[in-house]
């Protein structure tokens, strides 16, 4: 699914910047944590407005590509699967660098020192020395990504149009237009249960991790 | 709850004051039937290892916590159910716990304006009390603008601007340097014998312990093992832990052969005899342990010692040299020599020599 | 960062070309940068098409500040802001009251099902809105509550505890355990060490806590969306509409207003913590 993809591509991006992060020195580093959180705090539904202003068939992007005649029929972008996931990776992006971030934050750089010195050339360090340490924060912040992402209404209200339905849109449709509030009150149970379940996923791996030391 | 005051003329006792942690079986008992009585006016230290329970009977004195079993006696008075902020007794943390939003005067002057006193007086007593402890001029910084020996001395001024019945002192020079822990101990010494208060002082650190104190409370495992001066406690230990813990000692197994008179005889592993006192009036045939500090034994010749073995090992430490020797029979045995008259190597590793214990250096240790 | 798991193992030869740096990694700032830009950009482009004078806001024609005084003439869009304010203001001193006794019950003393508690506590900060929303609705219909600014209140209260909590909280458990056990050691009964020293070391987290519990309300719209009634949308909720209705530079300007707002908040409790932090 949707929120699926969105975590992926947000981990993707995520790492190497909280990677980027961790590497540079104060007060920069407090000045770039700063510029990750407040998105967070700004309104989530003028953030995916401002989505809507590009991804439009009027928007920036077809304006650009129109203008340099790389195209002549506006791309379908918006209300398109492609736009939900755009604005939901870019809505919960906070979410996967903080927690990435902390654990990141957390190494000692030594250890990176030490993996050079024992031969290690920079892939190899970060697959032997980085990635194993950042794990728990990559555990953390991919389901702080996919749990919003499956709740998410705004979003796929105003980027993904009538064709790209989400639980949370049903729930709300089930509540507002439809009026049929039983099955919405079920459907909402059922996402409850999946956020739930993988919640408790992750006390689990936890707990499991802290008995493992 | 015996309620009955009875003068002791003692600061602070405790009466078989037992503190338990927690139930069942992670229970911990840090405290075990402790009994010690502090005198009016004197610098008593508790000493021993970390987890040894002299924390928490300084605690059980400021009413931080309860014991479980006992009776703690302030003045000769019990004091269970009094609240830590109606106790005449002030602490120095082992944290400082300085109030960070507050200026160095209103840390010192907190305790007087909880007590009602008028701010004429505060100020006064605040003045006085920082000069006292040499920090004049210090008045309106903050505590972060403090380095950390400036930091204890407000955290010191802060408890004596009360007068304090008592004095209790948390481990308060752990987080300094070398030198200024030294200057620290002398500078505790003066406050002390200005003000006449009872200093209560928690220390792992033998040394200080011995610098300082009038008198010290060698504690492990929840229990007093022995109370006693620092010389007392240094010269004549009476268990294996606190002959261990404090300084270096050389632990000899005997058989006790006579057990009559002043001096006692004893058989040695490598089957010589020794005469010493014994406090404990072991009975013939036991088996005792002797301790003998390093710089009370001699090097000798063989014929004239109570023991011979071969120089293992030597360490120059400059004043002094350690020989360490494997005992014939068994076991190691450490002789300091004090290093006179430019001679600092008196003996070769693998010299055959004798250890001399005198009388007079040999403790005979009760467990 | 899958891909690097098929690389051959380490070359044997040490690696000690000249300029080796430890702390630089190819591609990192090339991908930072276009993180930034992806985060910031599309508010960028908001915040300038609010000064287009172009009606289709794609071609920059001329620069204006037309749109923000005809959204500030506008008695809809003022009405549903005095309510988000209204509503903010209420949840967040409601909120953070509530947040700062729960803060200083849960250090007090280890209970048993403390961390029952405290999941509880943060468990709304994880249920997705839309299920809060839609059961708190099935809530209020259940108690038979008109629907109104009264219900939008008591929403916004129960979803901003744990946002205010978590600021206090931290806030208490970096405070040294034994300032409070000097501060009765010095005479002072619970009320006065209360009020002389824990509240003024607390204050920094409690004020961060009302903030970030005003910025939430002020922000929310699923919420609000659901447990509003008539008269009492908020500003998301109008905004909501609007755009529903179509995109217009008006929009923009409510939009861009928004954000500064938000912004100029978060900042300044960001500011207010890490200044507080030095002292």
């Amino acid at each position: 699914m949707l929120s699926a993809i969105t975590t992926v591509v947000a981990l993707l991006f995520g790492f190497p910047v909280a990677f980027y992060m961790t590497l540079q020195r104060e007060p920069y580093r407090t000045v770039l944590i700063f510029l990750v959180t407040v998105p967070f705090w700004t309104n989530l539904l003028v953030r995916n407005y401002a989505w809507v202003l590009l991804l439009r068939d009027t928007g920036l992007i077809n304006g650009a590509l129109l203008g340099a005649g790389i195209i002549d029929q506006p791309l379908p972008l918006l209300y398109t699967p492609f736009a939900v996931a755009v604005g939901l990776a870019y809505s919960f992006m906070p979410f996967m660098v903080l927690p990435i971030y902390a654990s990141l934050e957390k190494i000692d750089f030594r250890l990176v020192e030490a993996a050079y010195d024992l031969y290690a050339d920079r892939r190899t360090m970060l697959r032997r020395v980085v990635l194993p340490l950042a794990k728990p924060g990559i555990v953390a912040g991919s389901i702080l990504v996919f749990v919003p992402c499956l709740g998410s209404y705004v979003t796929p209200a105003l980027l993904g149009g009538s064709k790209t339905l989400m639980i949370g849109n049903l729930v709300a449709g089930r509540f507002s237009e439809a009026r049929d509030w039983p099955f919405g009150a079920a459907l909402a149970f059922f996402l409850l249960a999946m956020v739930l379940a993988a919640m408790t996923f992750q006390a689990l791996r936890a707990r499991r991790q802290e008995e493992g030391e | 709850m015996t309620g009955n005051a009875v003068e002791t003329g003692n600061a602070v006792e405790a009466q078989k004051v037992s503190k338990i942690f927690g139930s069942g079986p992670g229970a911990v008992h840090a405290l075990d039937e402790v009994e010690v009585a502090i005198r009016q006016n004197e610098f008593f230290t508790l000493l021993g290892p970390s987890g040894c329970g002299k924390t928490t009977l300084l605690r059980l004195i400021a009413g931080f916590e309860q014991p479980t079993a006992g009776e703690i006696l302030l003045d000769g008075k019990p004091i269970a159910g009094t609240p830590p902020f109606r106790r005449p007794v002030n602490t120095v943390f082992q944290s400082y716990a300085l109030f960070p939003h507050m200026t160095v005067s209103q840390n010192v002057g907190f305790g007087l304006e909880m007590l009602g006193q008028d701010r004429k007086t505060i100020a006064a007593t605040v003045e006085r009390t920082l000069d006292l402890v040499k920090l004049g001029g210090m008045a309106d910084r903050k505590p972060a603008q403090l380095s950390g020996g400036q930091q204890q001395r407000v955290a010191l001024a802060r408890a004596l601007a009360n007068r304090p019945k008592v004095l209790l002192l948390d481990e308060p020079l752990s987080a300094l340097d070398l030198k200024l822990r030294k200057e620290m101990q002398i500078e505790l010494k003066r406050l002390q014998s200005e003000t006449g208060i009872t200093f209560v002082f928690v220390t792992h650190d033998q040394e200080e312990a011995l610098t300082m104190s009038d008198r010290v409370a060698v504690m492990s495992n929840g229990k007093i093992l022995q109370i006693g001066s620092p010389a007392e406690i240094y010269e004549k230990p009476t268990r294996r832990f606190v002959a261990d813990f404090i300084g270096e000692t050389n632990f000899v197994e005997a058989e006790v052969l006579a057990g009559e008179g002043e001096l006692h005889r004893f058989r040695l592993p490598g089957g010589r005899e020794l005469s010493a006192a014994d406090a404990f009036d072991h009975g013939v045939g036991e088996t005792v342990t002797l301790a003998v500090r390093p710089e009370r034994a001699e090097i000798v010749e063989a014929e004239a010692a109570q023991m011979t073995g071969r120089v293992e090992n030597i360490v120059y430490f400059g004043t002094d040299t350690t020989y360490h020797v494997t005992l014939e029979g068994g076991g190691r045995f450490v002789v300091r020599l004090q290093n006179r008259d430019g001679a600092c190597r008196l003996h070769e590793t693998g010299d055959t020599v004798g250890v001399r214990l005198p009388a007079e250096a040999v403790q005979v240790l009760r467990d | 960062m899958t891909e690097a798991a098929d690389s051959p193992p380490a070359q044997k030869p040490a690696r000690r070309r000249g300029g080796f740096q430890t702390r630089r990694f190819p591609g990192l700032p090339t991908i930072s940068a276009v993180f930034f830009a992806y985060l910031y950009l599309p508010i960028a482009i908001l915040v300038a098409l609010s000064f287009n004078a172009n009606r289709t806001a794609t071609i920059w024609t001329d620069f204006t500040t037309d749109w923000y005084a005809r959204a500030l003439a506008n008695d809809d869009m003022l009405q549903a802001a005095a309510n988000s304010l209204i509503i903010a203001a209420s949840a967040m001193t409601l909120a953070t009251v509530l947040a700062t006794l729960a803060a200083l019950g849960m250090s007090r003393r280890r209970f048993k099902g403390r961390t029952g508690v405290t999941a509880l506590l943060s468990l709304p900060l994880i249920v997705p809105e839309i299920v809060t929303a839609v059961a708190t609705l099935l809530f209020f219909v259940a108690l038979g509550l008109q629907l109104g600014l009264l219900t939008v209140i008591i929403a916004h209260t129960v979803f901003c505890i744990p946002f205010a909590y978590l600021p206090i909280r931290a806030r208490l458990e970096d405070m040294d355990p034994a300032l409070r056990e000097a501060a009765a050691d010095l005479y002072a009964n619970e009320w006065k060490s209360f009020v002389r020293v824990i509240l003024p070391l607390l204050f920094p987290g409690i004020l961060s806590g009302a903030m970030l519990a005003f910025i939430i309300s002020l922000d929310d719209f699923v919420i609000t969306f659901f447990t509003a009634g008539a008269g009492s949308t908020t500003l998301p909720v109008y905004i909501f509409s609007l755009i529903r209705m179509g995109v217009t530079p008006e929009v923009n300007a409510i939009s861009a207003m928004m954000l500064l707002i938000s912004i100029s908040f978060v900042t300044l409790s960001f500011v207010l913590a890490s200044g507080k932090h030095r002292i």
